[in-house]
């Protein structure tokens, strides 16, 4: 990062110096233009690079930053810099509107639905003409008001480079200085998987919002002095097809590096005086080449990678270290656990229904285990815990709370955390970063004051560093804070997930198969650094196959079962449960014998058996792979219990007349 | 642009420009604007950088670079477009124009439909040439409003016009006038005769246009009778002075073919534009010894209002301090097609005394 801090202020030296060396009007111009364009790409990058939301609209919002500026500039006599002010205030009013609507969406829809405005806003352009000048533009000529800020003015002839580099840097330092630095990890995350972000608390969509946002009212600040620069708002220069160079600029450097759009429009410069050559070799227009030459590099680029020049100049930085390194696990300072019931929940996918009248009851400072078959519900559970699905009936309780509906942000707020399924590596990322971005579960929005670097941000940073590193020390990963997430084993990235969740303060921890992956030495890490959690006062809810490790860990243990809790106890006490034994193994005595007593007074529900479905011997795994519909022929023992069920008024039946065809 | 390397070419051969004790040959340096007010700006950066004595554009950048231009002493002519707002010698003083202009057009397209007692449907596009014509064409039938029975733009990248030419045609129209690209006034023409409308149809200067005819070339019947405006080619003197233009032009360049036949002969468009871009440079020429420099600024700027030279139809090509237009208002006359040549009309007094020009080889 130094490194490239270091390259930044020597072009930014390089780029203040320019004018001691260029003398010529047309050149100062261009060279103030390509600093707006990169601008322009810097703020893009923010959308597209860091929060993965990939903006076609840049064209748009630089369109009505240039448009309004010079508006009000040549057809109102507004001085230039409050022209330029209220043109950014536009764009980023018009960026709100659209991030408001494409936070939530997918990145492709993000696309298209940027690139719509990108045209709505040409079109808009044109269909005004006398607001607008059509085809002509609007110039802005000479303004009656000078820059007087700075001694200078915006003047037809030399251009006001010092202005424009001012702003231009000013921007490019608040964006890497400070913004980039405070949210880059959360950023990260958000990128690289939304759900495990989300899972982890992380307001992915408040951040999506906040880039998208902030990328327009850059590319309305380059557009307002685009305008300014080239003394006319140009209906030619703005719109789908500035969208559509600013995208090439940032993917062709490389998005969410740092130095990527400055590297994407030197390419593209160079790109632009190659086609220039092939076209007058060719007798045609540089504008027709143009496109062709940048898509050829664009798609040896993808060809080879697609992470952009920067990737190809720089070599990966991946930070290895010696095996082992890992350090020693580091208790945690006592927490104050929280209560967490889930009572009656219940919820249904389609026709399919995953958890019925579910109920569990993890304590403070213990650890809970959920368990059972493939498809018994287990995640789905976990999910509706931390907040991730909204159950249909039943609540979630929290320290005696019930809690509203919630999202796993709110819900991460609240103290529940909760880790997935899967690994999640984010190429790039070192182990503390990673960590850091946990932290945006409980941090408060900073934006002005991170824009403005205040001491509080500072310290808080400083705060947040800490608090990523304890978290790492307590999943024995100290060692390895600076090295990138693909350097790590496969269990210390698990390790990590849980590392991230620890930096937001949890005080119940929901744990999706940790140990999916583990070997027998890393199963024992885990086994430690889940008891120091546990002993520490943190409340652990924890969905595990490995039942060895679920013997040695947990407190109680929840049994699921085709999405009903089927037993419940310590772990002596659910081992003997005939229900378990029969879920788990399958046998037709255990079966039977469990399904005799669905419907027999005195029998706790818990140990009634839905039997729904066919099932066989259950193996380890997770997910719900077999979770299916009635199957529309059923075995000769399903098809028995169903009479069983019909000829009682069971509760497999009642589920089926409940839902019919959902 | 070829009307600027011809006049430079037949200068420089005869020994150049006589610009005080020394005598300087002219270059052209070509710098595509593509339409484009922001390129046309920093071509004209350029060309004031490159020390250029004048600047030749077709119009839409104009806005933007005349002040570049000015602050420099660099005269801008304009060679295309028309509109009202572009040559104003008073805030402008170094931008002049060799065009037919929107106004005079407009004007003389009034004088000449509405007494035919026509119920007239106006279709103009978006592009600045059709905004600025829609604008025009308004004042000009100010007047006249009975005349006008709807006005209609389009946008000028449409590919269909059907509901457009629908609308004029409900709106009890009686003649139809287009004032757009040429590509829009070939859509409207083979959307008003495939539907049978056979009203009269009026264009401005673009109905001249060879692309108008290439785009109608699978129905030549469609474009008889098309009656356009252009700005007169030949002078009171005859057709002799024209028809040396068009000689010398040929022979550098060509003759531009239009790609229809006509009469089974090659149909070929006569260097009409060409014409505005020769004559600026031979004004620019006279204003040069006029003022005794070949260096831009004020005075060149100046002696351009202040010389008169015979251009390339015989008339006589000048401005002066109040009027930097270089083709008169009056000068506009109209010309049928027939067979996908064109002759001008015979009941308009100005077109009837003018001669045909060759239009096929």
């Amino acid at each position: 990062m130094r490194r490239r801090d270091d390259v930044l202020a020597m072009a930014l030296a390089i780029g203040a110096a320019v004018p001691l060396f260029v003398h010529r009007g047309d050149l100062l111009t261009s060279a103030a233009k390509a600093l707006l364009l990169l601008l322009a790409a810097m703020g893009l990058n923010v959308a597209m690079g860091y929060a993965g939301s990939p903006s076609l609209g840049q064209g748009g919002f630089a369109a009505i930053g240039a448009y309004t500026t010079a508006i009000l500039v040549a057809q109102h006599r507004w001085d230039p810099v409050a022209a330029a002010i209220v043109g950014v205030v536009f764009s980023l009013v018009a960026a709100a509107v659209v991030a408001r609507g494409v936070a939530r969406i997918r990145p492709p829809f993000v696309a298209l639905a940027t690139w719509l405005f990108a045209w709505i806003a040409a079109l808009a352009i044109a269909a005004f003409p006398s607001l607008t000048g059509g085809e002509r533009g609007v110039s802005i000529g000479q303004p009656a008001v000078r820059f007087r800020a700075l001694g200078a003015g915006w003047r037809p002839g030399p251009p006001a480079y010092y202005e424009i580099a001012i702003v231009a840097v000013a921007i490019v330092l608040v964006l890497h200085t400070n913004l980039i630095r405070r949210y880059g990890p959360a950023f990260a995350a958000v990128r690289s998987d939304p759900a495990a972000a989300r899972a982890s608390g992380i307001p992915v969509d408040r951040l999506r919002f906040a880039a998208l946002a902030a990328s327009g009212a850059i590319g309305g600040l380059a557009g307002a002095l685009l305008a300014l620069n080239a003394g006319v708002a140009d209906p030619t220069s703005y719109g789908p097809l500035l969208s559509v160079k600013l995208f090439i600029v940032v993917l062709i450097g490389g998005s969410a590096r740092r130095l990527g759009p400055a590297m994407g429009l030197i390419a593209v410069l160079v790109i632009s005086r190659a086609a220039s050559g092939v076209a007058n070799a060719l007798g045609s227009a540089p504008a027709d080449i143009e496109p062709i030459v940048a898509g050829a590099v664009l798609a040896g680029l993808l060809l080879f990678g697609g992470d952009g020049l920067v990737d190809v100049f720089e070599r990966r930085r991946v930070t290895r270290r010696a095996a082992g390194a890992g350090g020693p696990i580091v208790p945690i300072a006592n927490v104050f656990g929280a209560a967490l019931k889930g009572r009656d929940i219940g919820v249904a996918f389609g026709g399919v229904v995953a958890l019925d009248d579910c109920s569990i009851a993890a304590a403070p400072g213990t650890c809970h285990a959920i368990v059972g078959p493939n498809g018994s519900g287990k995640t789905t559970l976990l999910r509706i815990l931390g907040g991730a699905v909204v159950p249909e009936r039943g609540a979630v309780v929290l320290d005696g709370r019930e809690l509203p509906e919630g999202d796993p942000v709110s819900r991460a707020r609240m103290g529940i955390v909760r880790t997935l399924q899967r690994t999640v590596v984010q190429q790039r990322t070192t182990a503390l970063d990673y960590v850091i971005a946990g932290v945006e579960a409980r941090r408060p929005p900073t934006f002005i004051r991170a824009v403005l670097s205040a001491p509080s941000v500072r310290r808080e940073h400083r705060d947040v560093s800490k608090r990523a590193r304890d978290a790492l020390a307590a999943v024995g990963l100290a060692g390895v804070a600076s090295a990138t997430m693909e350097s790590l084993t496969g269990a210390e990235q698990r390790l990590l997930q849980i590392a991230r969740a620890l930096a937001s303060t949890p005080r119940v921890l929901l744990l999706d198969e940790p140990s999916a992956g583990f070997g027998v030495d890393a199963e024992g890490r885990l086994r430690e650094v889940l008891a120091m959690l546990r002993n520490a006062g943190l409340t652990v809810v924890v969905v595990e196959h490995n039942l060895r490790l679920v013997r040695e860990i947990a407190d109680r243990v929840s049994v699921l079962d085709a999405g009903r809790v089927i037993a419940e106890g310590t772990v002596a006490e659910v081992a003997d449960d005939p229900a378990v034994r029969a879920a788990y193994l399958g046998g037709e005595a255990d079966r039977m014998r469990v399904r005799a007593t669905q419907n027999v007074p005195g029998v706790p529900p818990r140990a009634r058996g839905p039997l729904r479905g066919v099932r066989g011997q259950r193996s380890a795994g997770g997910g719900r792979g077999d979770r299916r519909r009635r199957p529309a022929r059923a075995s000769r023992t399903s098809r028995a219990a169903d009479r069983a069920g019909n000829a009682t008024g069971g509760r497999a039946d009642q589920r089926g007349r409940r839902r019919p065809g959902r | 642009m070829r009307g600027t390397q011809l006049a430079a070419a037949q200068i420089n051969a005869a020994g150049g420009v006589q610009a005080g004790n020394r005598r300087v040959r002219l270059g052209v340096r070509v710098l595509d604007s593509e339409a484009s007010p922001e390129r046309s700006a920093a071509n004209v950066r350029e060309a004031v950088r490159l020390g250029a004595v004048a600047v030749l554009d077709e119009g839409t950048g104009v806005d933007a670079s005349w002040q570049i231009a000015n602050a420099a002493g660099v005269p801008i002519g304009i060679v295309y477009q028309g509109g009202t707002s572009l040559v104003d010698p008073v805030k402008r003083p170094n931008v002049f124009r060799i065009a037919p202009t929107d106004r005079g057009v407009s004007f003389r397209l009034a004088e000449y439909l509405v007494p035919k007692g026509v119920k007239i449907a106006i279709l103009h596009d978006d592009s600045t040439y059709g905004t600025g014509g829609g604008a025009a064409l308004a004042q000009a039938f100010a007047r006249n409003r009975s005349s006008v029975t709807t006005t209609i733009a389009v946008a000028a990248s449409a590919t269909d016009v059907s509901a457009e030419v629908l609308r004029a045609r409900r709106s009890g129209a009686t003649a139809l006038l287009v004032w757009a690209r040429p590509s829009i006034v070939a859509l409207a023409i083979r959307e008003a005769r495939s539907t049978r409308w056979t009203v009269p149809i009026y264009a401005a200067t673009s109905g001249g246009d060879p692309i108008v005819r290439q785009q109608l070339s699978d129905h030549p019947d469609w474009v008889d009778g098309l009656t356009f405006a252009s700005s007169r080619l030949t002078s009171e003197k005859g057709p002799g002075p024209f028809n040396r233009f068009r000689s010398a032009y040929e022979k550098r360049f060509g003759v531009e073919k239009v790609g229809v036949r006509s009469g089974g002969k090659e149909v070929v468009q006569p260097p009409d534009e060409a014409m505005y871009s020769y004559d600026f440079v031979l004004v620019l020429s006279k204003a040069i010894e006029a003022a005794g420099s070949a260096t831009p600024g004020p005075a060149l700027v100046k002696q351009m209002a202040d010389v008169d030279v015979q251009g390339a139809n015989g008339d006589e090509r000048s401005f002066n301090e109040v009027n930097h237009e270089g083709v008169v208002d009056d000068d506009v006359f109209f010309a049928v097609l027939r067979d996908m040549v064109w002759i001008p009309v015979k009941d308009d007094a100005l077109s009837a005394s003018l001669p045909a020009v060759r239009q096929t080889i």
